[in-house]
């Protein structure tokens, strides 16, 4: 590790001034909702924390991850901050392929055993470990091997943190998150589809600096992860005011109205969309005028229909409801014919009764 | 890894409500026809009024109180009125709600505002909780009310309080809040059929029923 160069040294290579470094450290102290008097204690520490070893293992992935990751404008700092960790396995980006791709995974387990951070993007499939392999190892022997010696496991993307798209019903090859093969690890998930770049390299930052950030109940760094995006959305006040977009082309669509009606998912879905947003600040999904699909949340492809509205029923209850009418008054029907043979019984078997009768029978 | 809150949010809007439908819809198509087959005992005496338009105007008349009776009762009434028209408000005028009807029938209206769909709910709270304190209070009420009607007033409620917790996140893991506010929309109309909730449908054929009998008689209703 010592002979691999620090951030500082790195930051002047790339002309990087010390101001955009401070502000850099700023930002992501507000992202990770950390106090002001924290960023001189974060930008020491990334500029002295030891480069870790990186292996990044992509299993049952679309290496959407990977491209959002790597396609904030180069050289940003998030880029730098990137290169402040040693990044020795990752069989999209190395040059290497192959064996040797496969001996630089191991040499660098090897020299770093119980110090190096996996990042995993992707889920595992565990009904037939063929259908997925690198190098003719199954992703779950090599999530295994490679887990065994790491200081700490980053989940990073939607896929690795809860299943993902390969979990999503009928799941054909058996995918599951990495939480569900690895116990014995600090596991920080990641969620997203893919995550948004900063929070990638903040959640990094944060292990760097002041180790395994705060999480909650799914594994998530609360910093990240701890408001919903409907409350932290600049629609927030249509939703107030009963302001909704009924489709994609009306004036309410135009208008920027708040977008529940057309299935946003907001309301139930956690993550720092709406304040950190994307592509530099640029904009996020519901900016774009698209609701928001519930993407940082488990199971998200089976929640009943992206544009299906949260309130609206998820299972094809129209029929269900004809089926009920149609039964209804058949049972209805049933019901009062019975009711009425019993009456027609009863007067068929009344015994007309006069005093007399009365008299003899007492 | 999943979580406990969206997958009961997921049965909550799907199976759940599924069963809900299903009896609630087969429950009321049911006694309604029950009650149409049955009937009444065809009256050969020819009517003295207009024992038609009579039924047809009691089952609007009797919405007003009336004469002298807010005086008599007055929890009751005005608790009655607040709770039913706040409940509609909240419930057909809140957006989440209008989306239910729009995918179900095509329809859609203009939702309220947030001050006013939480204002209707917490005036509706409020009227019910003096409904209930009124039931517990009053002797003749007291003796009247049976456990039946304790559960449907609670079943009521338990909509109206857990949409507004739901919304304003005042406690609880919101998702789970939305599960637990679905649910019991879910309970309600499990339980509509089957006890006085069904007033909500069949108020109209007593109405007219009771209706005819004074038109029938020359009288007004």
């Amino acid at each position: 590790m010592a002979n691999k160069p620090m951030l500082s040294e790195l930051m002047k290579t790339h002309g990087i001034s010390r101001r955009a470094f401070i502000k850099y450290c700023t930002s992501l102290a507000s992202v990770m909702a950390l106090s002001p008097a924290m960023v001189p204690r974060i930008a020491e520490a990334l500029e002295n924390a030891p480069r870790p070893s990186v292996i990044w293992l992509s299993f049952q992935e679309c290496t959407g991850c990977t491209e959002a990751i790597t396609r904030s404008h180069a050289p940003t700092i998030e880029d730098l901050i990137f290169n402040a960790i040693s990044l020795d396995y990752h069989h999209t980006l190395q040059a290497a392929s192959g064996h040797a791709a496969e001996a630089a995974r191991e040499h660098a387990m090897k020299e770093h055993y119980g110090k190096y951070v996996v990042v995993v993007d992707g889920s595992i499939p565990i009904k037939d470990p063929g259908y997925s392999c690198i190098a003719g190892i199954s992703n779950l022997d090599m999530l295994k091997e490679t887990a065994a010696g790491a200081a700490a496991i980053v989940s990073v993307g939607t896929c690795a943190a809860y299943g993902g798209v390969g979990h999503a019903d009928p799941n054909p090859t058996g995918a599951v998150a990495v939480s569900e093969i690895i116990k014995d690890k600090p596991i920080i998930n990641v969620p997203g589809c893919p995550p948004i770049p900063v929070v990638m390299t903040g959640v990094l930052a944060h292990f760097l600096t002041f180790g395994i950030p705060e999480l909650d109940e799914l594994g998530r760094p609360k910093a990240f992860f701890g408001e919903s995006i409907h409350d932290r959305c600049y629609r927030r006040p249509f939703y107030d005011k009963g302001m909704f977009a009924e489709s994609f082309d009306d004036e309410g669509a135009r208008g920027g109205w708040c977008l529940y009606k057309l299935g946003c998912k907001g309301p139930t879905t956690k993550s720092a969309c709406a304040t950190v947003k994307w592509n530099n600040g640029v904009s996020f999904p519901i900016e774009a005028g698209h609701p928001c699909l519930g993407c940082t949340e488990p199971d998200f492809w089976d929640n009943g229909g992206f544009y299906k509205p949260l309130s609206v029923p998820a299972g094809d209850y129209r029929k269900l409801g004809l089926a009920a009418v149609a039964g209804g008054a058949a049972a209805g029907v049933a019901g009062a014919l019975l009711a009425k043979a019993g009456k027609a019984k009863a007067a068929k078997a009344h015994e007309t009764v006069d005093a007399h009768d009365l008299e003899k029978s007492s | 890894m999943n979580n406990p809150a969206f997958d009961l949010l997921m049965w909550a809007r799907g199976p759940a409500f599924d069963i809900a439908l299903i009896v609630f819809i087969g429950g009321i198509v049911l006694r309604v026809v029950e009650i149409i087959i049955l009937g009444r005992k065809k009256d050969m005496a020819p009517p003295k009024g207009n024992p038609v338009a009579q039924g047809i105007r009691t089952i609007f008349s009797r919405s007003a109180p009336r004469e002298g009776l807010v005086k008599f009762a007055p929890i009751t009434y005005v608790g009655g009125y607040i709770f039913h028209l706040g409940f509609f408000i909240a419930f057909f005028f809140f957006a989440p709600h209008i989306a239910l009807f729009t995918d179900a029938f095509g329809v859609s209206w203009p939702a309220a505002g947030r001050v006013i769909i939480e204002s209707a709910t917490a005036l509706a709270v409020l009227a019910l909780i003096a409904l209930t304190y009124s039931r517990f209070t009053d002797p003749v009420r007291k003796a009247l009310t049976t456990f039946d009607d304790y559960v449907v007033l609670l079943l009521s409620a338990l909509p109206l309080i857990t949409g507004y917790v739901a919304v304003n996140k005042l406690f609880g893991d919101p998702t789970m809040m939305m599960a637990i506010h679905i649910l019991s929309v879910n309970a309600l109309l499990i339980a509509f059929p089957f006890t006085k909730l069904m007033h909500a449908v069949t108020f109209v054929m007593a109405r007219y029923y009771n209706g005819t009998i004074q038109g029938r008689k020359g009288a007004e209703s």
